[in-house]
């Protein structure tokens, strides 16, 4: 994503304490391009929504500075800054009607009435809403309340969206489907979008691209597929889809960025991607993905290079797959997922097999 | 300071200006009106200084640049309300005093120097110490002596603190008798309001809405117009009266308005509404569960009641209870109207003090006593139950 | 036992509490100076030596006016600080808090003393302003609390949403917080003009005769001469009672079904 011009938002430097002791948010520096999706994921207290806050005007940065469109907005106030909004609790007023609520915004800027009335029929049909302009917001679904508020957040053409977990009081399939309905729109609108979510999943579908926050930084940021495929660290690593965290000692380095690795749990020796420096010795954490996992039957002699053998010791059963889970300790288990059809064979507690992985599918880091 | 603690500055200032200026202001300068003592500086501002270097020795009388200075200040100073406050001052702590100063203040200008020796003629208690010592030992612009008179104490002429002869001794028994009926008074609604509140939990809402009306009544209706009717109920030829004459319960009518009964009647009906009213809402939201629980456990009823129900209740109970007996220890109306004059709290005395005899020093220190009691309820009740700091405001 | 018991108990502390108020109605209608039941006969003459009483009707007009403006200032400063406590954490606010339900908790007739030795020295006792201030300040706590018992249930993400949809702050605050914590205000409100149109402690320090509010002027009838005009008097600022009690059980039920609408799912 080389931009010769200016970013669209530009975060630099900026901390938020809100007791002048800890960091909320700590020297976060984040580039936003014109029309971009991007995702703030993160756990609750990872400093996502504080970024998010900050730049729709509610908190102010105890230091650094924020640009929207070249110019810092730090000193302008929220109702000045045309930002759209979508909250989780939807936040549409009680008292008003649909119709009402998404005539709000239009009314501060002195639209004149017909062009109102036009926009907000726009605007509802876009949603698909048209036939509840009437209703009020308590007489609702939680997924048409969802969409009025969308819509409200988009019916004066703001400058940018900003939602903040606006999926989470839905139901799963509702959650889906807002999904579709929320990608659909930024690209029928191409306005940018900031996004923010403690589900990976939605972040992974929805976004252009991904910050994943914790402790108040950025950990990293890129692409849905280079956020999966390639975590920079444990902890993206592990918060990004599932992962088997695999205690390990490194046993030999070598110079195409691959290490051996001995597997504490399974008396093993793997090869694993290394992005850190690491010596012979160093105990670390092996990271695969499930999915990555290829069993092979003992009875099959031989078997790939960089095998190990072990026992099933638990099955999950899961509809579309089964999971197998090896190793004695529950916490450094090891998962994998097979699928379930009817060529497959059915796995027992104690079946021996040989597992193992691409090298490039694992990656080590420090513990 | 951010912009949102900023703006909550601004919205809260306009109030917390008011209250300090109008309340808080207020109560701090009765807090010092209590031990401001400036009527005999502010009348003899000659006397006093004289007096400065003169020690009483139980029986002589001061020099004659005393004397001389007493005749200046009745000469010279404001003969009217300075003199006059004083002389009510020294009254205060000394009877008699009053009219020894009025004649001094007579014959001022028809005596001649040495006034030593010419004032004591005509007035003869200047002849001795006693007097002098009393203008010497209120010289001072703060005193300790209206909140030592309000706790029976005085200050004898050799400085000493002792009890004021009995006939004087009234505020002790005061405080006493304001602590006892407000004490009585608490038990009362306790005893009234928490089987009411109790039935009136476990009715429907829609009955509980009712009823409920008829606590929201007197709760709502004015505390004058309550104890009005209870003056009126409670005449000698009032309702009460002629019912009980007319069944030939009894022969002749009962007394009962100026009485403590009446007082007792008339504050538990005027408070009973603050207790039932919170206690009712504990009871309403802790239902009937619990009991079923126990009930189920194999309590049988009186078991249930004592050991869950109870016990849970009390937080409620505890709330109400604090919420009138502070209420009742600062009651003036109501024993004011329909209490005999042995039934009066301490607010009567301070009314008393601050409109009729306009000894504000005493107001002031009796007030100060009443507040200072205030607090330690709320301090001990805080301290006996943390739990419900929040449901004392309920 | 307690089957009956309880119920009959109940019954008579209720009897008990409500009966007094209901008494004065006919003692107020009797045709007889002495005031005793059953009531000899009936007639208004009560009522009317009430109505066309200069002292009552200056009473009863001096008690509007204090209780209105009372309600308008009380409500007005009250519901104004009451969002300002609601809407950050500040340092202090603890205290602004404590220091303004003080009013509530120091006993009546301490306040009524400081006051009139205060309002004496700024020469505002004996004026209706003088009446107005105390009001204010012992009424405004009420409004306060109520006020900030209906923000707790005010999502203050609707105040964010307003800001974030281009409502300057006044704006935001008339048009979306002020319909939504109405119960509040109002409660509040009418509470400050109860407690100003019952409050006698500090009445009878700060007022003279020019002043005397409704239970000022009773207080004088009873205390001077046993009238029969004041169960008049009594009745009518029961019936006003009765008034505050339904507009604000109507309030507090409307509040009710706002809030049980659901505006979530």
């Amino acid at each position: 994503m080389s931009n010769p011009v200016e970013p669209f938002v530009m975060f630099r430097n900026v901390d938020k304490s809100y007791d002048g002791k800890t960091n909320v948010v700590d020297g976060l520096d984040l580039d936003i391009a014109k029309g971009e999706f991007l995702t703030l994921l993160g756990p609750s207290g990872s400093g996502k929504t504080t970024t998010l806050m900050m730049l729709a005007g509610f908190e102010a940065p105890s230091a650094g500075t924020i640009q929207f469109d070249g110019k810092p907005i730090t000193d302008v106030p929220t109702y000045k800054r045309d930002f759209g909004m979508v909250f989780q609790n939807y936040a549409l007023f009680p008292h008003m009607s649909v119709a009402e609520n998404l005539a709000f915004p239009l009314r501060m800027r002195k639209v004149a009435k017909p062009d109102i009335t036009a926009k907000v029929k726009k605007t509802l049909d876009i949603v698909q809403l048209g036939h509840l302009a009437d209703r009020k917001p308590g007489q609702l679904s939680g997924g048409q309340a969802q969409r009025v508020a969308l819509a409200r957040s988009i019916v004066f053409d703001p400058k940018m969206v900003l939602m903040d977990e606006p999926l989470g009081a839905l139901d799963k399939q509702l959650r889906e489907h807002m999904q579709l309905e929320i990608k659909r729109l930024h690209h029928e609108l191409d306005i940018t979008m900031l996004y923010v979510t403690h589900d990976q999943t939605e972040a992974l579908t929805m976004s252009d691209r991904i910050a994943v926050f914790n402790d108040g930084k950025i950990q990293q940021i890129g692409t849905p597929s280079q956020m999966y495929g390639s975590p920079q660290n444990k902890f993206v690593a592990g918060f990004m889809g599932e992962n088997n965290a695999l205690n390990g000692r490194i046993s030999s380095t070598g110079e195409d960025g691959l290490v051996s690795v001995h597997l504490t749990d399974f008396d093993a020796d793997m090869k694993a991607v290394s992005k850190e420096p690491l010596q012979i010795g160093d105990t670390v954490k092996l990271m695969v993905r499930p999915e990555r996992v290829r069993l092979v039957e003992k009875a099959d002699a031989g078997g790939p290079a960089g095998a190990f053998a072990c026992k099933v010791t638990d099955t999950i059963y899961y509809g579309d797959h089964v999971r197998l889970v090896f190793g004695a300790d529950l916490n450094n288990a090891l998962t994998t997922r097979v699928p379930h059809d009817s060529g497959s064979r059915d796995w027992a507690k104690g079946d021996a097999v040989l597992v193992s992985w691409e090298p490039r599918a694992a990656i080590v880091f420090q513990p | 300071m951010n912009g949102k603690s900023k703006m909550s500055w601004l919205l809260v200032a306009p109030l917390l200006i008011l209250v300090c200026v109008g309340f808080i202001i207020p109560i701090g300068y009765t807090l010092i009106k209590a031990i401001k003592n400036p009527e005999i500086t502010a009348a003899l501002p000659r006397t006093t200084s004289a007096l400065e270097n003169w020690e009483w020795d139980g029986k002589s009388p001061p020099p004659e640049a005393v004397y001389e200075a007493l005749i200046a200040d009745i000469e010279q100073g404001d003969r009217g309300r300075n003199y006059g406050s004083m002389t009510r001052r020294l009254n205060f702590e000394q009877s008699g005093s009053r009219s020894i100063m009025m004649k001094a203040r007579r014959i001022a200008d028809k005596i001649e120097a040495p006034y030593a020796v010419s004032l004591p003629e005509a007035v003869p208690e200047f002849g001795d110490g006693d007097i002098w010592q009393l203008i010497k030992q209120n010289s001072n612009p703060y005193t300790a002596r209206y909140l030592l008179r309000a706790m029976d104490l005085t200050v004898t002429l050799d400085g000493s603190i002792e009890r004021v002869a009995s006939d004087q001794a009234i505020f002790v028994d005061l405080f006493k008798r304001t602590f006892v009926i407000s004490i009585w008074v608490t038990v009362l609604c306790v005893f009234l309001g928490y089987p009411t509140a109790f039935w009136m939990s476990t009715l429907s809402d829609r009955a509980a809405g009712y009823v409920m009306l008829l606590v929201l009544i007197p709760f709502w209706t004015s505390i004058l117009v309550r104890t009005t009717a209870w003056f009126i109920l409670l005449q000698r030829e009032g309702p009460i009266n002629a019912a009980l004459l007319g069944t030939g319960l009894v022969d002749e009518p009962l007394r009962m308005i100026f009485t403590r009964f009446a007082v007792y009647i008339a504050m538990v009906h005027v408070l009973l509404p603050f207790f039932i009213l919170p206690i009712y809402s504990v009871m309403k939201r802790l239902g009937m569960e619990y009991v079923k629980a126990a009930a189920s456990l194999g309590a049988p009823p009186w078991r249930q009641f004592v050991t869950v129900y109870l016990p849970l209740s009390m937080p409620g109970v505890a709330a109400g209870a604090v919420i009138v007996f502070m209420l009742s220890v600062g009651f003036y109306i109501t024993p004011a109207l329909v209490g005999g004059l042995q039934d009066q709290m301490v607010s009567y005395y301070i009314a008393f003090y601050a409109n009729q005899t306009i000894n504000l020093g005493m107001a002031s220190s009796l007030a100060v006593l009443l507040l200072l009691f205030t607090a330690a309820t709320i301090a001990i009740a805080k301290k006996l139950l943390p739990e419900t700091g929040s449901g004392i405001r309920a | 036992m307690m089957r009956f018991g309880l119920p009959i108990f109940s019954g008579l502390v209720l009897f008990f509490l409500v009966s007094p108020i209901f008494v004065i109605f006919p003692l107020s209608l009797s045709s007889s100076s002495v005031l005793t039941l059953p009531v000899p006969g009936y007639s208004l003459q009560w009522y009317e030596d009430f109505f066309f009483s200069e002292r009552w009707l200056l009473a009863t007009r001096n008690s509007f006016i204090v209780g209105f403006a009372t309600m308008f200032i009380a409500g007005l400063l009250g519901t104004m600080a009451a969002f300002g406590l609601h809407a950050s954490e500040f340092r202090g606010k603890k205290l602004v808090l404590g220091a303004m339900s003080l009013p509530m908790v120091v006993p009546l007739i301490v306040t009524a003393t400081s006051m009139f030795l205060a309002f004496s020295i700024v020469g505002i006792a004996n004026s209706l302003w003088g009446l107005i201030v105390a009001h204010t300040i012992i009424a405004a706590p009420y409004v306060v609390i109520t006020v900030l018992a209906s923000l707790q249930t005010f999502d203050m993400n609707l105040l964010r949403a307003a800001l974030s949809l281009g409502a300057p702050p006044v704006t935001a605050f008339r048009e979306i917080v002020l319909p939504m914590i109405m119960p509040g205000v109002i409660a509040g409100a009418i509470f400050a003009f109860a407690t100003s149109f019952d409050e006698l402690v500090i009445a009878i320090f700060i007022t003279g005769p020019g002043q005397f509010t409704l239970p000022r002027q009773m207080f004088a009838g009873l205390r001077e001469f046993m009238s029969p005009t004041i169960s008049a008097a009594a009745v009518i600022m029961v019936v006003l009672s009765f008034v505050f009690l339904f507009i604000t059980e109507a309030v507090r039920r409307r509040g009710e079904r706002l809030k049980s609408s659901p505006a979530e799912h």
